[in-house]
């Protein structure tokens, strides 16, 4: 089971976006996507 | 904060694709699985992966730690000669047909999930088993006398407590009152989720609970949790005809047309 976690995003969108591409990549055995694409959305427009 | 919750696919493919277009709509915070990915049908790899894919946190049931360690005991209940004939021929055949890294994953599943809550300068902490916090396989049915299920959620400190594996849902609220004595009140929520792929409540439809807690929740208000059970359509006539393509007994395939 891979995990990711993270955290203190603090209205870093760049941050945040480039966070989940890095995420995406690294997720070997997570084939797409290592969060619901809802979610993404969600703190896209939080942020 | 809305939060999905669903558990007890067992293999069932075409429900647990049935159950992502259904929950979508409901617009979640958040979805939780609450376990038994596989047994009873064919599609065990296609539904962990599918599960996978979508990062959804995810604990053990009974079923996926029998087959995370290919054993041939899933710690069901069954109760005739028949039920438990059919039970090892699923069990066997799950394990036959489960490949090594969707095994390893099922074997590293967690047992427990517990969130709290901040709340109005108190806590309200959301625990979710598969059974029961005691044992992976206990089953919490309906009419579990008051007594023992508040003795259980107060054993784990929990005041909402969502569980699976019965695959008949409901909703019950234990009164009780505050542990310092002051008289004030304390509901705690038992809330069994029904069963994604193997519903056994006389509706073959699948089933799953949207959870919703807002900023005024509180142990201390009855009804200031809201809990919404969900049934969605989904093609039983393929699940079931494809339990009877397999080597599964043709029984699983009509449990699911009449959901029993």
């Amino acid at each position: 089971m891979t995990i990711a976690l993270f955290s203190d995003i603090h209205a870093n969108l760049r941050a945040l976006e480039t966070f989940f591409a890095d995420v995406e990549a690294a997720a070997h055995d997570i084939e797409k996507s290592a969060l619901p694409a809802e979610f993404a959305d969600m703190l896209r427009k939080t942020y | 904060m809305k939060i999905a919750l669903f558990s007890d696919i067992h293999a069932n493919l075409p429900a647990l694709e049935a159950f992502f277009a259904s929950v979508e709509n409901q617009k979640p915070d958040a979805i939780y699985c609450l376990g038994d990915l596989v047994g009873y049908n064919v599609w065990p790899n296609e539904v962990i992966n599918e599960i996978r894919r979508r990062g959804i946190p995810t604990i053990a049931g009974n079923y996926d730690f029998g087959i995370g360690r290919t054993s041939n005991d899933c710690g069901c209940a069954y109760k005739t000669d028949d039920e438990k004939a059919n039970g090892a021929v699923s069990i066997s055949y799950t394990n036959q047909i489960t490949n090594p890294e969707e095994r390893a994953y099922l074997r590293t599943l967690p047992a427990h999930i517990k969130l709290e809550f901040q709340l109005n300068d108190d806590k309200l902490n959301l625990l979710l088993v598969h059974g029961s916090p005691r044992r992976i396989n206990e089953y919490l049915f309906e009419d579990r006398e008051e007594k023992s299920l508040l003795r259980i959620m107060q054993d784990a400190d929990a005041d909402i407590l969502c569980f699976g594996h019965t695959h008949k849902p409901y909703h019950r609220i234990l009164p009780g009152v505050q542990p310092e004595g002051d008289a004030q009140p304390h509901f705690r929520h038992a809330v069994n989720i029904g069963s994604v792929g193997k519903p056994k409540d006389g509706d073959p439809r699948g089933g799953y609970v949207i959870l919703t807690i807002n900023d005024d929740s509180s142990t201390t208000a009855k009804d200031s949790i809201q809990i919404d059970f969900v049934r969605f359509e989904y093609d039983v006539e393929k699940a079931a005809t494809a339990v009877e393509d397999s080597p599964l007994p043709n029984a699983y395939a009509e449990a699911l047309r009449i959901a029993k």
